[in-house]
């Protein structure tokens, strides 16, 4: 994660369009794959109609 | 008509265990008791017959899980013969998953799941410490170790990259954030999702002080930086969902985003009801006005029907302070269950209200020091 010194060095426009930034930029994992799912028009999930796995059985 | 992206079919009504946060048995309801233990052959039957037409007149495919209770609890007999009916009923594209607490899975049942395609998702808290204050048996025992068992078997079988779908955790907030993430990603599965616990205004979720208080969205903040910061993470849906919808795509489950979402529930006798979690409100909450079954009506119908349309819709908050809120578009207001009170129904915003804009706008603040806007 980007630390409070690199942040504060950044103009307050730093933040970019996650259709145009550089993935391999990002320093996080999780938030690369899910802007490159996002430009790709991917689904979230490695299967379709996969979220019913997340119902809870309680 | 309402598309219907999710068929869930109550298998067994009963449960081996009895956790103490369960909306089915220890929240007022009591419908289960009037239920068959398991589904029949007859009820399998008409379900398969039934989906067969569903599939036929919509567009898309839907996803079946099965579930109760504790669906296993059907056994890896019955389990067979209802995969095969409803593989038969239903074309390759539609999913078949089942939502377990893991006790109960033995290489047979992972053997059937794998032949008749169908995958698993495990219930488990987290480690032991947090996973056994709730999640007990019906003489209150620890259930950990035998989930894990469980577990281990579904991730050792020949076929686990298919049939090992997640976890999924119900939060407890007095926990570490960092053990229980830690522990959960141990476990090897490729998705893990988190629930909050079941409340309302009414009847305030167990570890929730107050509407204002924001002990559940503190503790995923947290669990959000370890998982932003995790040079290897697992998938979290719960934090996918609302990344996407702060970046303008959509979202993949109910209780974020404004997405609709036709979620159709049979009960173990073949019997229509509304979303199993709205048993939280109040006895009943779960039932159509209108008996609808499997044995006598065709689903096409039940969704095309005024009350039907009516329930679907709930899933839009209705209330001002939702429909005026700048984060409408990523909350959703929440899981209608979380929106009842006794004194305006389902009017109200989420009781997790504050929790929900705390996460967000901790996601937001990540993006921007992330360089990702929105």
């Amino acid at each position: 994660m980007p630390t409070t010194q690199e942040t504060q060095s950044l103009p307050a426009t730093a933040a970019s369009d996650p259709l145009e930034i550089d993935v391999s930029g990002i320093s996080s994992p999780a938030l690369a794959r899910l802007v490159e799912e996002i430009r790709n028009d991917e689904p979230s999930t490695n299967r379709a109609y996969d979220r019913v796995h997340n119902r809870h059985n309680r | 008509m309402v598309g219907i992206d999710t068929v869930l079919i109550k298998v067994a009504s009963r449960c081996n265990i009895n956790c103490s946060y369960c909306y089915v048995y220890n929240m007022g309801d009591a419908g289960w008791a009037v239920m068959p233990k398991r589904i029949s052959h007859e009820t399998a039957l008409a379900i398969g017959r039934a989906l067969s037409e569903l599939s036929s007149a919509q567009r898309h495919p839907f996803a079946v899980v099965l579930h109760g209770g504790e669906p296993l609890l059907l056994g890896q007999k019955r389990l067979e013969r209802l995969l095969e009916i409803l593989r038969r009923a239903l074309p390759p594209s539609h999913s078949i998953s089942i939502q377990t607490n893991g006790m109960l899975i033995t290489e047979a049942i992972l053997d059937t799941c794998s032949e008749y395609r169908t995958n698993l998702s495990v219930s488990i808290d987290g480690p032991g410490i947090v996973h056994d204050r709730y999640r007990v048996g019906h003489g209150g025992e620890p259930t950990h170790a035998k989930v894990v068992e469980g577990i281990r078997r579904l991730r050792e079988h020949r076929d686990a990259q298919f049939l090992y779908s997640g976890l999924l955790a119900v939060i407890d907030p007095d926990s570490h954030p960092g053990d229980v993430y830690q522990y959960l990603k141990g476990l090897g599965a490729p998705s893990i999702d988190f629930l909050c616990r079941d409340g309302n205004h009414s009847h305030l979720p167990d570890g929730k002080a107050s509407f204002e208080s924001i002990e559940f969205g503190s503790w995923l903040a947290r669990l959000l930086d370890l998982y932003l910061a995790d040079p290897t993470p697992p998938r979290i849906r719960l934090f996918d969902d609302i990344i996407r919808l702060i970046l303008g795509a959509s979202g993949i489950k109910e209780g974020v985003g404004i997405t609709d979402f036709g979620i159709l529930i049979l009960e173990t006798d073949g019997s229509v009801a509304k979303n199993d979690t709205l048993k939280s409100a109040y006895d009943g909450a779960d039932r159509f006005e209108t008996t609808w079954s499997v044995h006598e009506h065709n689903l096409t119908e039940v969704v095309n029907s005024i009350e039907f349309a009516s329930y679907h819709a709930m899933q839009r908050p209705s209330s001002k302070a939702c429909l005026s809120c700048p984060e409408l578009h990523v909350c959703g207001g929440g899981m209608p269950l979380h929106r009842w009170s006794d004194e305006n129904g389902f009017n109200n915003p989420s009781v997790y209200c504050m929790d929900q804009k705390f996460l967000i706008d901790h996601i937001r603040s990540r993006l921007i020091e992330y360089r990702i806007s929105a």
